[in-house]
């Protein structure tokens, strides 16, 4: 019972932090008042926005107000539908590289873990300037367009800010997976399945894979935030109409604290299911 | 043999130590005995006809200059310490204090640390760069228009100083609950070891396990958290700078043909990030590309030194663990004591042994 209750009790936890900071926010708009009165109307206006949402507003820059779900479902759509393939891409992409690793010999295979973990650390905004630039350039000698460089309202771009915005957390990841696999190569069953004369291939699949899933896992969420965090400088570069320029655009307390525990609704249930799904097949219960 | 003198003898390592420490060195002997001076381009002609700039490093090696004629190479140089010195500002102050309230955490109020591991992780799910952009987007200039008259007045925002002080303690503060939990959690690590149960069978207080026993171990581990900090800092603040934050304020200044620009008084490279960006999209993306391949070198460089310093402290745990394993067979009785030699007697390499045989 106790472990049934933890899990709406994170996602309590989280909604309230979420919650706190985003009211923080408010008293930093148009300057600094550091004024507790001010934080708790703050507080309070965001839980009234929570029981009546239907009633949340935006306001522009010339002083109009709209109803926040106007625009709300088209943002956060489009946001959750680069977030969700760019994560489960560079699941993909990490689990593919590892497999092509561990065909290679051993010398190589050290070589590469180490570069591996030099690399995770590139700035994605180094990536992001080589695919606009890469893309200008060719646009520029051929006259080709390879793929929309920037979203506009008519022509939304999707598969470059997926792929631009899976390739760090698909290293960071491949370094996590080559890592776990390596430890895992080292268990004396391996050893003995290796005897029996089944091929690489077969061990990763069969064995490996499902023993390091757990594991996996519970690391993943690093890369979730990463994601995270990177989405906004994405959303900002290639001019997606997604849910943080939304943000940046009416930065509101309560839009902030409602849209940010909408966007995380979706991941919470990701979580939980997989946490569900790994405790009936392994038995293990997961941290995340 | 000390982590430090290992450290020292790994390539890599020293490549990447070397190469901040140059760079910040350098850079700081150029503002104190030349006054940050940057050189200016002269006007270029092409056949008797001005060429406004930028010029390309073909040009006017080695990089080329800005909109303004200034030395790109020279306005990199200027900027590093003020980006060196930003990002270890701000680690310091991220991993530091949580040293101290990890302390605090583990001795006197240990129950306290799982609703503040729940806490750090709602920070988490607000993006970074989201939340420092909003906390801090009011301190850049900005032409605020009265909704009741129309009129557009300009907000200043507050002095260099404050401002400064400000980007730290926005960069830093959030951090300090995620990196206490992080160290009380290595720190409770530790102290389930055999060696610390013995010293406190022998009387040893907190105050001594603290500084005897538990520092050698926790030491390293913060320079270790500093150093990814001080990365994860350097990414933040391009994020920030692309946004349009920068370190120090803007100022506006004239290019060679009057058009006023808004540009980064520190030079600082997430600055010169953000005010070039948008040149990415105009004939001359070459000046776009430079910060950012700046920040990736030297953000490759301390990558390197964790790279180096994760080696030397599996290395070490490696040892320890056979050390250990060696007295369990020696003595199968639990012993509570440290029986640990004064001196390690490490196998003998292979090559050498292969010789006398």
């Amino acid at each position: 019972m106790k472990e049934l209750l933890s899990i709406p009790i994170k996602f309590l936890f989280v909604s309230i932090g979420l919650i706190l900071l985003s009211a923080l926010t408010g008293l930093f708009r148009g300057g600094a008042r550091p004024e507790w009165e001010l934080y708790t109307e703050q507080v309070r206006s965001i839980l009234v926005a929570f029981v009546h949402p239907e009633k949340l507003t935006v306001t522009t820059l010339s002083g109009k107000e709209y109803p926040f779900f106007q625009d709300f479902w088209d943002v956060y759509s489009y946001s959750l539908a680069i977030f969700l393939p760019a994560l489960f891409l560079s699941l993909f992409l990490s689990l593919l590289l590892t497999y092509l690793t561990i065909l290679l010999p051993d010398g190589i295979r050290r070589r590469i873990t180490r570069t591996a973990a030099l690399l995770e650390s590139t700035p994605d905004l180094l990536i992001i300037m080589i695919i606009q630039g890469g893309a200008l350039y060719i646009m520029r000698e051929t006259g080709v367009l390879l793929f929309s460089v920037a979203a506009t309202a008519s022509d939304p771009t999707y598969i470059l800010p997926i792929i631009a915005l899976s390739l760090i957390p698909s290293l960071m990841f491949y370094k996590v997976t080559l890592y776990l696999v390596n430890d895992e190569f080292k268990e004396p069953y391996i050893d003995l399945i290796r005897s029996k004369g089944f091929t690489e291939s077969y061990i990763f699949y069969r064995h490996i894979l499902r023993n390091i899933a757990p594991s996996l896992f519970t690391h993943s969420k690093a890369i979730l935030l990463l994601l995270l965090s990177s989405m906004v400088i994405f959303e900002r570069i290639f001019n997606i109409p997604g849910i943080f320029t939304y943000l940046i655009r009416f930065p509101e307390p309560d839009v902030i604290a409602v849209s940010l525990i909408a966007f995380y609704v979706p991941i919470f249930l990701l979580y939980a299911i997989v946490t569900g799904l790994i405790g009936r097949s392994t038995g293990q219960r997961l941290e995340w | 043999m000390t982590i430090i003198q290992q450290l020292f003898r790994k390539k890599l390592f020293l490549a990447g130590f070397t190469a901040v420490t140059l760079l910040f060195l350098s850079s700081m002997g150029y503002y104190l005995f030349f006054g940050d001076h940057i050189p200016h381009v002269p006007l270029q002609f092409e056949n008797g006809d001005p060429l406004p700039p930028p010029y390309d490093g073909t040009v006017f090696p080695p990089l080329g200059s800005d909109t303004f004629g200034r030395n790109v190479a020279f306005v990199l140089f200027t900027g590093a310490k003020y980006t060196i010195l930003a990002g270890i500002v701000i680690a310091f102050v991220r991993v530091v204090p949580a040293v101290f309230v990890a302390i605090g955490l583990h001795y006197f109020v240990p129950f306290l640390q799982k609703p503040l591991k729940n806490a750090a992780d709602a920070i988490n799910y607000f993006p970074m760069t989201l939340f420092a952009f909003l906390l801090l987007y009011w301190i850049r200039p900005t032409a605020v228009m009265d909704t009741s008259t129309g009129v557009l007045t300009r907000n200043p925002g507050p002095d260099m100083w404050p401002a400064v002080f400000i980007y730290i303690a926005v960069l830093s503060v959030v951090f300090i609950p995620a990196n206490a939990v992080l160290i009380a959690n290595e720190m409770k690590r530790i102290y389930k070891k055999e060696f610390i149960a013995s010293s406190i069978t022998l009387g040893a207080g907190k105050w001594r396990i603290l500084t005897r026993h538990m520092k050698p171990f926790i030491v390293p581990q913060v320079f270790l958290v500093g150093m990814r900090e001080f990365i994860q800092t350097l990414l933040l603040m391009a994020h920030l700078g692309v946004l349009a934050i920068f370190i120090g304020g803007v100022t506006s200044k004239q290019d060679l043909f009057g058009i006023g620009r808004e540009i980064s008084v520190s030079n600082e490279w997430s600055g010169l990030l953000g005010m070039w960006w948008d040149y990415l999209y105009t004939t001359y993306p070459w000046l776009s590309a430079l910060p950012i391949i700046m920040l990736t070198l030297l953000i490759f460089a301390v990558k390197c030194m964790v790279v180096s310093l994760e080696a030397v402290l599996a290395e070490e745990a490696v040892t320890r663990d056979a050390m250990e394993s060696d007295e369990k067979e020696d003595e199968p009785a639990g012993q509570l004591a440290d029986s640990r030699p004064p001196f390690q007697l490490l196998p003998a390499k292979p090559a050498e042994s292969r010789k006398h045989y």
